[in-house]
């Protein structure tokens, strides 16, 4: 028994596309009651897609942030927070569903 | 005769009501998933037969932001009793039905399909005067005198609905800064209380049943009703989230935010500054994002998994975008 483990491919993003391009040419053939879960079946793999392009998330201290929001203390400095507010979701959107992205905030 | 197999306890609830003469006939299950069993049948007795819809609650959160099933029939049953369209209330299970809580109501054809509503070739011809009903439906909802929901002065939402947001939000135990950024917007915006006026409180394009003759047929989904500023209703209507294909026609997709308001004051109606609708646009926008919470609580917890729960979770982000890009101004 070794820890290392080796590069495998097809590789963990192949996985996920592979299943997702089953389902997708699968739901038509689906009963229509079960097309929509297979729909959202691919759209939650596509996230994990986008996710794993995206890299680790920077981890944000989001309880000290609320904290500081409900209590007024970021009041004085509203427009800074919504602007930086705004990057952190934009970049959140372009992992969920990038098309709900208005043209100003799309990438390429 | 159609078989009841699956559907025994429904008829033995509708024999206690109506007599062993009685049968059920036609039964369907549509596939509306969510927390209810829905079952649509036809109640026959002696020659006549009268078409009915049975919702069953199956799952209720311990913090669920929704009314009981009781009190859902009775605002219906006060609706229905001053005109408004809604699906007549039948009767409701009791305990000697062994089927939970639940009730059954009159079924009303038509479609909720927003996107068939908006853009399908059936819907062309009462398309155009969709605002004008629901402008006067509401308009006529807000117009019962507001002592009828007195049974519903106690929910959060009836004293305050920006606390009753923040009460819910807590309660998912997700710090989420950008509903905080939106409750904090609200705290600081509040428009003057008006008149606590009886409120639909899920007043959005998929809660209108619409005829491809006659236009709104019914008001469904009665879960939040509540009292309060009549433009709350109004405003949940325009909600960015609730326009689908049309986010460029404020009022569900259908018409703009001024045809709207004009429709709403023609029917009596008082006159609503569109700043205050704008205002509970944003209030909306915080209340569906922690709708989406909710339901990713439910599937994080182990409560109630599944695949449209998850997603809603994720989905929260795309309205916290929608909250964002309409607290600056860059929506509307």
């Amino acid at each position: 028994m070794t820890d290392r483990l080796l590069p495998q491919t097809p590789d963990m993003a192949d996985l996920l596309r592979t299943v997702r391009e089953f389902l997708v040419a699968s739901t038509p053939k689906l009963p229509v009651e079960d097309r929509y879960q297979a729909q959202v079946a691919a759209y939650v793999l596509s996230i994990c897609e986008r996710e794993l392009a995206a890299g680790d998330p920077q981890i944000v201290d989001a309880e000290a942030l609320c904290r500081a929001i409900r209590l007024g203390e970021r009041d004085g400095d509203w427009d800074a927070l919504i602007a930086d507010l705004m990057d952190e979701t934009v970049a959140a959107v372009a992992i969920t569903k990038p098309d709900h992205l208005a043209p100003i905030h799309r990438k390429g | 005769m159609a078989d009841a197999e699956g559907f025994e306890d429904l008829l033995r609830a509708v024999r206690r009501r109506f007599g062993e003469g009685a049968r059920i006939d036609d039964i369907a299950v549509p596939t509306l998933g969510g927390s209810n069993r829905t079952v649509i049948f036809d109640l026959v007795e002696g020659g006549t037969r009268r078409r009915m819809v049975s919702r069953q609650e199956t799952y209720s959160a311990a913090n669920s932001p929704f009314l009981a099933t009781s009190l859902q029939f009775r605002a219906m049953r006060v609706a229905f009793d001053h005109g408004i369209t809604v699906p007549e209330p039948l009767f409701e299970y009791d305990a000697a039905d062994e089927m939970g809580s639940g009730f059954v109501t009159a079924f009303v054809s038509g479609e909720t399909f927003p996107k068939k509503i908006q853009t399908g070739s059936a819907f062309e011809r009462v398309r155009p005067h969709l605002v004008d009903q629901l402008g006067e439906v509401i308009a006529r909802m807000h117009a019962m005198p507001p002592e009828v929901f007195d049974f519903l002065a106690s929910m959060p939402d009836s004293h305050d609905p920006v606390g009753a947001q923040r009460e819910r939000y807590e309660s998912y135990e997700e710090p989420r800064p950008v509903v905080e950024a939106g409750l904090r917007w609200l705290e600081r915006h509040r428009p003057p209380a008006g008149a606590g006026r009886a409120l639909h409180g899920d007043f959005r394009l998929g809660n209108f049943m619409v005829d491809p003759e006659k236009g709104v047929v019914a008001l469904l989904d009665w879960e939040c009703a509540h009292l309060g500023s009549p433009a709350e209703d109004l405003g949940w209507l325009c909600t960015r989230s609730w326009r689908f294909g049309r986010p460029d026609l404020e009022a569900g997709g259908l018409a703009s935010r001024a045809a709207l308001l004009n429709a709403y004051k023609a029917a009596g109606g008082t006159a609503i500054d569109p700043d205050e609708v704008r205002y509970w646009e944003v209030f909306g926008l915080v209340r569906w994002a922690i709708l989406n919470m909710m339901q990713g609580h439910g599937h994080r917890s182990g409560e109630r998994r599944g695949l449209v729960f998850a997603a809603c979770g994720r989905n929260t982000a795309l309205v916290e975008y929608d909250l964002l890009m309409t607290m600056t101004g860059r929506y509307d």
